[in-house]
């Protein structure tokens, strides 16, 4: 089934300077249910904009994104942010945790938002994949960064989403944890059948994913299965 | 296992954490709308006490809060009156005798209503004791005149009052009971105290109030007098020609003028003085929420709706404005109710107003200035939710105030870095910020230095500047036309005498002169017609005020504006003259006074022969607004002709003039010497001087009436002093927070340019440029604009007193530019020293 398509998106940045930026010219991609995408490019190729449409955080200038048959052009702010709550899930290069929330409230924050029912016993099953149950109480700045990036993939997951969309979710952690929180994704991935798009510049980080979508300047360039 | 849960409690929740995690922020939030109810409520509570007590003079002095009157009035009329919307209160008065004690005039004798009384009387008067008079032989003594009798002031004592009896001339004496005594503050120079007689006693002499010798009715307070004379004249027909109403404006209306120069002036300066803590709100709660924005943006990425995001805030917001209303309200009241009272008292106004009794913290205004703040600060607090209608969750979740701009100059420039540019570059940077902060800044500079214009313009001890030490007055109103210049007062022995004294420095000569006029003219029947007395052509004597040459130009003003068709060119030249009238004429009256304009006016002198005839010009109402105020105008007798003359005009009679008023100015600091001098000179004149012109001089001390206003110079320079401080706490408290709230926001920035080589002390020049950058722009407005808005405001306070000069406040600005100039460079360096404890790593990781 396929959860994400992307028809002609195009966005243009107008600086003051009068001079125009186009991030994106023309994308074209499909994600399937399951699969663990990577968005590989280098500084300023337009993986971040295209995430930040994807996911519904900016808007194009042009082309349409569709996720699970819903074109979210076609919805208004609230109709997109609920959308965005109910189906897609971030994880971000800082975090971006609710500092004055602890792990488990930042985890079930969501849920918490749409009114939802909290299922606690999936809610504790990714805490105990994600090895934060002795964390559950800490609040994000008794936290070091690997532990941080854990809750946020928690958030992102305990919601069910459609589509987890991670943007540069190594970039500001060692080597070490970095492979480690690659792996917590990729088991994610493989055990809740998450799909999960990763944005990132490494290729180390990218060879860890089923298929590889390169975008250079603004286009696809080519895309690598690894399946 | 499956939870309930339900979508509330998480938005009470954020809410709490959030406003448990901004303590500081809170803090600051709370101050800021504290310290506005403060301001506000402050400084509205110290000009409503300045203009009461302006009003409580004004109503003692006249010994009335009437300001309209209706002569004659019929029974018919008192009704019409009552039913207009623009007179609030009607009472019926009428004249009964006058105590006289030889040629002194102790009292004047009335029957008022309970209306009139209550209402118009009573609250003149202060330490009222007993009760208006109801049996025939009972009456209500002023203690100024039972002190004048020697009566021991006991409710229901016999008193005997000597009465002037009209018919003969003669005084006679009638025992009364005293029902009750008050205190009263009139100017016995101007108008005599009343003592009120029963309404028993009025009819025994075969009169009711139904009959009533006038109106006595107080207007609306916003109302002039011209607007109510003119609706009294068009909604009540006279029953002749020469029945009259008169008003003046209204008490309320002249102390407003008074202190701020009219209404128009209050309401202009009281909307300044809202903007400026708009602005100071606005600001604070902006500066403060900034962060807000981008928690709010993170909180939208995970699929937060507006909706509850505004639940979240709201939730904050009341939290904040409750405490700070709370707080705010408590100091607000405590400083209005306590300190300002405490601060004043003792201070005595004129008239036995007591400054600190006047201060009152009224809670109906208390509660508008909460609300007003309340609403301002929610507007405010609501600011981070209107960012995200404009903006989207990316844009949010890295939001700072304002845009960056690039400058690709200054990207690729190989020059050395300018501190000065990167200062400039900064500020520009955040263009609406800079502007908004300089702006609010510029606001509470300009209240404050425009407080301190206002403050010396209103300075009240300034109020002798320029005035005589020492002024004798000939208070003749008779006109002796034999009387010769040597046998007056003044003789030529005295102003040597008074000349010669050590430390006096000039004197200054005022005139007066009289002439006999024609009961035959024509110019005189419309006057003749309002006196109702018979008079013999010898017995019509009236007098002259001589128009000076440098008058001239105020005297043409007043007629262009006034529409008067008088050529000044004639007046001055000695053709034609002016009569002005104490505001003697009805409207029908003023129609044909018009119709003798162009006929003769003759002047003789004592045997009869003519000395002069001029073209008369017209009659000038002295009471018409805007009248110029010519140096040492006397008042003449009502319905006596008061000739306004020029000085060639005058030269053409030939008649001898007297001295009306003797200024004596004397070397600083020598009053006390000099006067008593001056005491040893008047004995020795006293021995010469007929009784006639003893009576009738008196001697005014300046620095004894500085003394008696001491008080008074005393408390409004403590409240206006206190309103400036006040405003210049806030503009200094605004200035502070803006420019620490910046530093604090850009510590990351900061740190960064110092971790890639900026060193500590080329970071310290850069936070000097841009607070002489601020400053520089604040300076600017200040002289430019600011300069306009001052002297418009002086214009407003000097519109009806052109005695007052404005002076620009050049040393309130300097002094404001210097601690600007200090704040803007030692604040930023002080908060630089406090974040450069930490090292360069701590403030990277924090």
């Amino acid at each position: 089934m396929i959860v994400l398509k992307t028809t002609d998106i195009k966005k243009t940045y107008q600086q003051e300077s009068a001079l125009e930026v186009h991030a994106l010219q023309g994308v074209d991609i499909e994600i399937m249910q399951g699969e663990f995408v990577a968005i590989v490019g280098t500084s300023g190729s337009g993986k971040t904009t295209l995430l930040n449409m994807i996911g519904g955080l900016d808007y194009p200038t042009s082309g349409s994104v569709t996720i699970l048959n819903t074109n979210i052009e076609s919805l208004n702010d609230k109709e997109l942010t609920i959308f965005r709550r109910r189906n897609i899930g971030f994880v971000f290069q800082n975090y971006n945790l609710i500092s004055t929330l602890n792990v488990y409230e930042n985890i079930v924050l969501p849920l918490q938002l749409d009114g939802k029912e909290i299922d606690t016993t999936y809610v504790e099953n990714i805490i105990q994949t994600l090895k934060l149950e002795k964390k559950i109480y800490s609040v994000p700045f008794n936290l070091s960064g690997g532990q941080q990036q854990r809750v946020a993939i928690a958030r992102a997951l305990a919601s069910k989403p459609a589509i987890i969309l991670a943007d540069e979710p190594t970039g500001n952690l060692d080597s070490k944890t970095s492979m480690e929180v690659m792996g917590l994704l990729k088991m994610s991935a493989a055990k809740y059948q998450q799909t999960i798009v990763v944005v990132t510049h490494s290729e180390e980080i990218a060879q860890l994913c089923d298929r590889i979508i390169r975008i250079e300047d603004g286009l696809v360039e080519s895309y690598d299965s690894k399946k | 296992m499956i939870v309930k849960n339900n979508n509330t409690s998480i938005i009470s929740k954020l809410a709490k954490n959030s406003y448990i995690a901004n303590k500081s922020r809170n803090r600051l939030l709370i101050g800021a709308i504290a310290f506005a109810i403060v301001l506000l409520f402050s400084i509205s509570s110290i000009s409503i006490a300045q203009v009461d007590s302006e009003y409580m003079m004004y109503a003692r002095s006249s010994g009335t809060l009437a300001t309209v009157y209706m002569e004659r009035p019929t029974m018919e009329q008192y009704k019409l009156a009552k039913e207009l919307d623009c007179i609030d209160i009607v009472g019926k008065e009428s004249y009964v005798m006058t105590g006289k004690q030889g040629e002194h005039i102790l009292f004047t004798g009335k029957v008022v209503d309970s209306v009139a009384y209550e209402e118009l009387y009573k609250p003149a008067y202060t330490d009222v004791y007993g009760n208006y008079p109801k049996k025939t032989n009972e009456v209500m003594l002023p203690v100024s005149v039972i002190e004048q009798l020697e009566i021991d002031p006991k409710i229901g004592a016999a008193v005997v009052l000597p009465l002037y009896v009209e018919d003969t001339g003669e005084i006679q004496t009638e025992e009364f009971i005293l029902s009750g005594y008050f205190s009263e503050y009139v100017d016995t120079h101007l108008i005599s105290p009343s003592a009120f007689f029963s309404n028993a006693y009025l009819e025994a002499s075969g009169r009711t109030l139904n009959d009533a010798d006038a109106l006595v009715m107080k207007q609306q307070d916003d109302v002039l007098f011209e607007e109510i004379e003119f609706t009294l004249y068009e909604n009540i027909p006279t029953v002749d020609e020469t029945q009259q109403f008169i008003a003046t404006d209204s008490l309320s209306y002249a102390s407003v003028e008074m202190v701020y120069g009219g209404y128009d002036t209050a309401i202009f300066l009281g909307a300044v003085i809202a903007m400026s803590v708009i602005l100071l709100v606005n600001n604070i709660m902006q500066i403060s929420l900034e962060k807000s924005v981008r928690e709010f943006g993170l909180l939208r990425t995970i699929g937060t709706t507006k909706k509850q995001l505004f639940q979240i805030q709201w939730k904050q917001i009341m939290k904040v404005i409750l405490a700070g209303t709370l707080v705010g309200s408590v100091i607000a009241y405590a400083i209005v109710q306590f300190v300002f009272p405490y601060l004043l008292a003792g201070f005595v106004a004129g008239q036995g107003v007591a400054i600190g009794e006047v201060i009152q913290a009224r809670l109906w205004l208390l509660l508008a200035i909460l609300l007003f703040v309340a609403l301002i600060s929610i507007l405010s607090m609501l600011f981070p939710l209107r960012i995200m209608h404009s903006i989207s969750p990316k844009e949010a979740l890295y939001f700072t105030y304002g845009k960056y701009r690039t400058r690709r100059k200054e990207i690729y420039s190989k020059t050395q870095v300018s501190l000065r540019k990167m200062a400039m570059r900064n500020i520009s940077q955040n263009r609406g910020k800079s502007f908004k902060t300089i702006f609010s800044l510029f606001m509470a500079s300009l209240l404050c230095i425009g407080s301190i214009m206002a403050i010396q313009i209103l300075d009240y001890s300034d109020m002798y500047e320029g005035d005589p030490a020492f002024e004798f007055t000939n208070w003749s109103m008779s006109g002796d036309m034999d009387i010769q210049a040597e046998n007056t007062y003044f003789n030529s022995e005295f102003l040597q005498d008074i000349s010669e004294i050590d430390s006096v420095t000039s004197l200054e000569c005022s005139y007066q002169a009289y002439g006999r006029f024609n009961v035959n003219d024509k110019v005189w029947q419309p006057l003749l017609e309002v006196d109702n007395r018979e008079l013999e052509g010898d017995e019509y004597i009236g007098g002259f005020r001589i128009v000076r040459d440098e008058e001239l130009e105020q005297l043409e003003t007043f007629l262009k504006e006034n529409d008067i068709e008088a050529n000044i060119d004639n007046f001055a030249s000695g053709e034609s003259v002016f009569n002005l009238d104490q505001h003697s004429f009805s409207k029908k009256m003023k129609e044909k006074a018009k119709k003798v304009e162009g006929e003769t006016l003759h002047v003789y002198n004592q045997q009869d022969e003519e000395i002069g005839a001029y073209i008369f010009a017209g009659y000038l109402d002295l009471q018409t607004r805007g009248f110029p105020k010519f140096k040492n105008m006397s008042s003449n007798q009502q319905y006596m002709p008061y000739v306004l003359i020029s000085e060639q005009g005058f030269a053409k009679l030939n008649i001898e003039k007297t001295i009306s008023k003797l200024e004596v100015f004397v070397e600083e600091g020598q009053d006390m010497q000099v006067y008593n001098i001056i005491q040893k000179i008047m004995v020795k004149r006293n021995k010469t001087a007929s009784m006639e012109s003893l009576q009738n001089v008196s001697l005014s001390v300046t620095y004894l009436a500085k003394e008696e206003a001491h008080d008074y110079i005393q408390s409004v320079k403590i409240l206006l002093y206190s309103m400036s401080f006040i405003l210049m706490a806030m503009s200094v408290f605004n200035y502070f927070n803006v420019m620490h709230t910046s530093l604090t926001n850009r510590r990351r920035e900061l740190v960064l340019l110092e971790s890639i080589g900026m060193t500590r002390s080329q970071l310290r020049g850069m936070l000097v440029w841009e607070g002489c950058l601020y400053s520089t722009v604040i300076y600017l407005l200040l002289v430019s604009i600011g300069s306009g808005v001052l002297y418009a405001i002086s214009y407003f306070i000097q519109r009806e007193n052109n005695t007052i000069q404005f002076t620009y406040p050049i040393e309130a600005m300097i002094v404001f530019m210097i601690v600007i100039g200090i704040v803007s460079i030692a604040l930023p360096l002080y908060q630089y020293k406090k974040i450069e404890k930490q090292s360069l790593v701590e403030r990277l990781t924090k």
